[in-house]
């Protein structure tokens, strides 16, 4: 079948860094348990230790000096930054992540131009929460906003707009928001282009058409912060929530039906899981149905796709792609049938990792395929406040990607993310395993990453695994002592 | 389970919009698909209880007869965003007298107006394209691209012309869609669909029961009510396919006038008071030709 080989080939961590197997026994999860020094570091890493504090330096923005060789910055001292939000993108529904059902030309030539993450993650797969990560560099935990609930980053912590304000940065918003209205007329920091409106399909061009015109219309000469937030492949929650009026049990179009995208092998697998995970049912589809949902759910990033096709045109055109460091990653994934799931919430990969591409020619090296480290949406703060020279903002989590888009693959890099879900759900993915715990529940899951890519053996009670689940019970409980929680 | 006996099948995917189609009336004036029509659109979003988020307005104009080899579709949209900002967008376009109503040239404008109308300064994207020495010239501000294309090419816009002048045969055309002006997205196909009677307009017989949904949890559906007093319409169902749009499913009447589309969950819906026809001329008209063939450019 198609697309079984999640991720292509390609896992989130290094095999060797993770440690193999040997006569049978599962490798720990933590075989180097490596603290970065200070002094292996470059000027950017000291400014984020001071900014931090001294407790930072295992997880916190740490940059190192950009490598001998790598490419050297370009025109702008300070460098223009794109940031484009998609909506419940999942990492391997794209063509140059290996999807053969799909067509993504302007998401690959971004790729193609750029870095991408394979190993990247949603802070919490759900879109006020992840935003909130995106928007200040800190987890959902942090910030306050730890479901679709309650949607207020917290006063105190500044978000993107208002930090590169700061700096001196034009900060322009165009599209979703949802921290917390989804669609409001102003947000702090950022001067808006429009507020977007309703669902993708009708209304991501507007999010398109304003942000090309900024570029193309565009006389300022101070950098700018552009965000462009678009609602697709959002839009696919209205196939299961409506089913009767958009997924008929039989094939509407029967002229698509070669086309139509396989059925994950892991459609009927369901793991033990905690009651969260658990009690979570997708809609009752047939498999004809299941596969009709995927076509849409296809089609919708193709359209994405287009539009990021007219912003990459008018880059281009203007003379602003050297220039401009374009993030473009997304809140969260989708279940897209895998475990039987729609949507998000859940801690499996089909939820929480999603794509995160960083592309400038010249800046970033073109064509680098990163499946060695993991990343989080916590790293744009920082990624960009390391591109801009300036510090992030206090508290940030994140690190700077920067010696890796770079071409530093030495780099010193964190162990583990973590992605909390369902409020009181968290999930420590290291290079090999990945381990659930929901507060209160006695069911936790263990996912060898490595050799059971699509999450169908929860290996929880295995004895054999009992040195791996306490390694990761103590990460998870170093980075619960370090969050600090909002009142 | 939500109860699955209503005949949602026969309805697909009209019934995405079907709340928003109580009392409609169905027009009754004469429509020539090769005349001078201007048809208007509302545009609804087919969530829970449909609503309309803005207009469409086409209009064919047959400057040189139904013969002539070339007509212009001149566009306007309108979506209204939260604080009553709006996008408001004017297209003209150029097209061939051919099947597909193949662009030959167009401009394109958008712009974001306040609450008070006024246009937001920065927001003014204006592009211009035709067609030349077999490819595309794209032109925004100074810059110029050109882009050629395989095969047959259209645009959404000028489907919505094809539909009206589509033969109800189901043998599909491939062609690659030209969208957004400048996005290429090849493998598309349109194709007739099927002709069925619907009972359109009329009165809900439980007005109470508009816009319920049924359903618990991830299982619910829009309820469709039963209606009295409609009006039997034939209606022809064309579908257009591919990568980069949802299906789209255009229908249009016996005279060939489209009264509706629905494309995911974006309805459109024909408002036959706001719309206009008459029957193009026989003949050409060579003055109007030669507009038309200096606003295109060279021939296809």
């Amino acid at each position: 079948m198609a697309h079984v080989d999640r991720y292509k080939n390609v896992s989130a961590g290094s095999p060797k860094a993770a440690g193999e197997s040997m006569a049978g026994a599962p490798a720990r999860a933590i075989t180097r348990r490596s603290f970065l020094k200070a002094g292996a570091l470059g000027a950017g890493a000291i400014i984020a230790e001071q900014a931090l504090g001294p407790a930072a330096g295992r997880f916190g923005p740490l940059a190192t000096a950009r490598a001998a060789g790598a490419p050297a910055p370009a025109g702008h001292a300070r460098p223009n930054f794109f940031f484009i939000i998609s909506d419940q993108l999942r990492l391997d529904y794209i063509a140059a992540h290996g999807c053969p059902f799909i067509y993504t030309p302007n998401i690959d030539r971004l790729i193609g131009q750029g870095a991408t993450f394979y190993g990247s993650h949603s802070t919490n797969p759900v879109c006020c929460p992840a935003r909130s990560s995106l928007m200040t560099g800190r987890m959902p935990v942090e910030t306050g906003v730890i479901s679709n609930a309650r949607p207020n980053i917290h006063p105190s912590i500044p978000n993107l707009g208002q930090w590169f304000s700061r700096a001196g940065y034009e900060c322009l918003y165009s599209g979703k928001w949802h921290l917390p209205e989804t669609y409001p007329l102003d947000i702090p920091g950022f001067r808006m282009l429009n507020s977007g409106a309703g669902q993708g399909d009708l209304n991501d061009t507007i999010v398109s058409d304003d942000c090309e015109a900024y570029l193309r219309n565009r006389a300022s000469d101070r950098p700018f912060v552009l965000v462009a937030s678009f609602m697709q492949p959002h839009d696919i929650c209205y196939w299961a929530i409506q089913n009767d009026a958009l997924v008929p049990r039989e094939l509407p179009f029967e002229s698509i039906a070669a086309e139509l995208p396989p059925l994950p092998p892991n459609n009927k697998i369901r793991p033990k899981a905690p009651m969260r995970v658990d009690s979570a049912r997708g809609p009752d589809f047939n498999t004809m149905q299941w596969r009709y949902y995927l076509y849409i759910y296809s089609r919708q990033i193709e359209m994405l796709d287009a539009n990021i096709g007219s912003l990459l045109d008018a880059l281009e055109d203007t003379g602003l792609a050297g220039d401009t460091v374009i993030f473009f990653t997304s809140d969260h994934g989708e279940g897209a049938g895998c475990h039987g799931h729609v949507s998000k919430w859940y801690p499996y990969d089909e939820s929480v990792k999603v794509p995160f591409v960083v592309s400038c020619p010249g800046r970033v090296q073109a064509a680098l395929r990163d499946a060695d480290h993991l990343v989080s949406g916590l790293d744009v703060m920082s990624t960009m406040c390391d591109y801009a020279g300036i510090q992030p903002p206090p508290g940030a989590l994140g690190r700077s990607l920067r010696p890796l888009l770079e071409g530093n693959s030495l780099t010193e890099w964190r162990e583990f993310v973590v992605c909390e879900t369902h409020e009181v759900g968290r999930t420590v993915r290291t290079a090999q395993y990945k381990y659930v715990h929901y507060e209160g529940d006695p069911v936790e899951m263990l996912f060898d990453m490595k050799n059971d890519p699509w999450e169908t053996k929860n290996l929880y009670e295995e004895a054999r695994y009992a040195d791996v689940m306490k390694d990761h019970r103590k990460l998870l409980g170093e980075w619960e002592a370090r969050m600090k929680p909002v009142a | 389970m939500p109860d699955q006996s209503f005949t949602v099948d026969h309805l697909f995917p009209l019934n995405a919009l079907w709340d928003a189609m109580g009392g409609y009336q169905p027009p009754a004036a004469s429509f020539d698909p090769w005349g001078n029509w201007r048809n208007v659109y509302r545009i609804y979003q087919l969530i829970g209880l449909s609503f309309q988020q803005g207009l469409l307005t086409i209009g064919r104009v047959a400057k040189g007869g139904a013969r002539a080899g070339r007509f212009v579709l001149q566009v306007t949209q309108e979506k209204v965003c939260p604080g009553n900002h709006r996008q408001h967008l004017d297209a003209e376009l150029t097209c061939a007298n051919d099947p597909l109503a193949t662009p030959l040239a167009w401009r394109f404008r958008s712009e974001m107006r306040d609450r008070e109308g006024r246009t937001l300064a920065e927001t003014v994207l204006e592009k211009a394209g035709r067609f030349r020495d077999g490819q595309f010239e794209l032109t925004a501000g100074e810059r110029r691209r050109t882009l050629r294309l395989p095969g047959a090419c259209a645009m959404s816009w000028g489907l919505f012309d094809a539909v009206q002048r589509w033969p109800h045969r189901p043998e599909p055309a491939a062609f690659t869609l030209l969208d957004e002006f400048d996005q290429p997205k090849p493998g598309h196909s349109l194709a007739w669909r099927d002709a069925k009677e619907y009972e359109l307009g009329g009165e809900d017989v439980d007005p109470s029961r508009r816009g319920v949904r049924e359903g618990r949890g991830r299982q619910v559906r829009k309820v469709i009510n039963e209606r009295k007093n409609t009006i039997p319409t034939r209606l022809h169902a064309f579908q257009h396919l591919g990568p980069g749009t949802l299906p789209m499913v255009y229908y249009t009447d016996d005279a060939g006038r489209l009264l509706f589309a629905v494309n995911g969950l974006v309805g459109l819906l024909l408002d036959p008071a706001a719309s206009t026809a008459e029957t193009a001329m026989a003949t050409g008209d060579a003055a109007a030709n030669s507009d038309a063939a200096t606003t295109a450019g060279t021939e296809r």
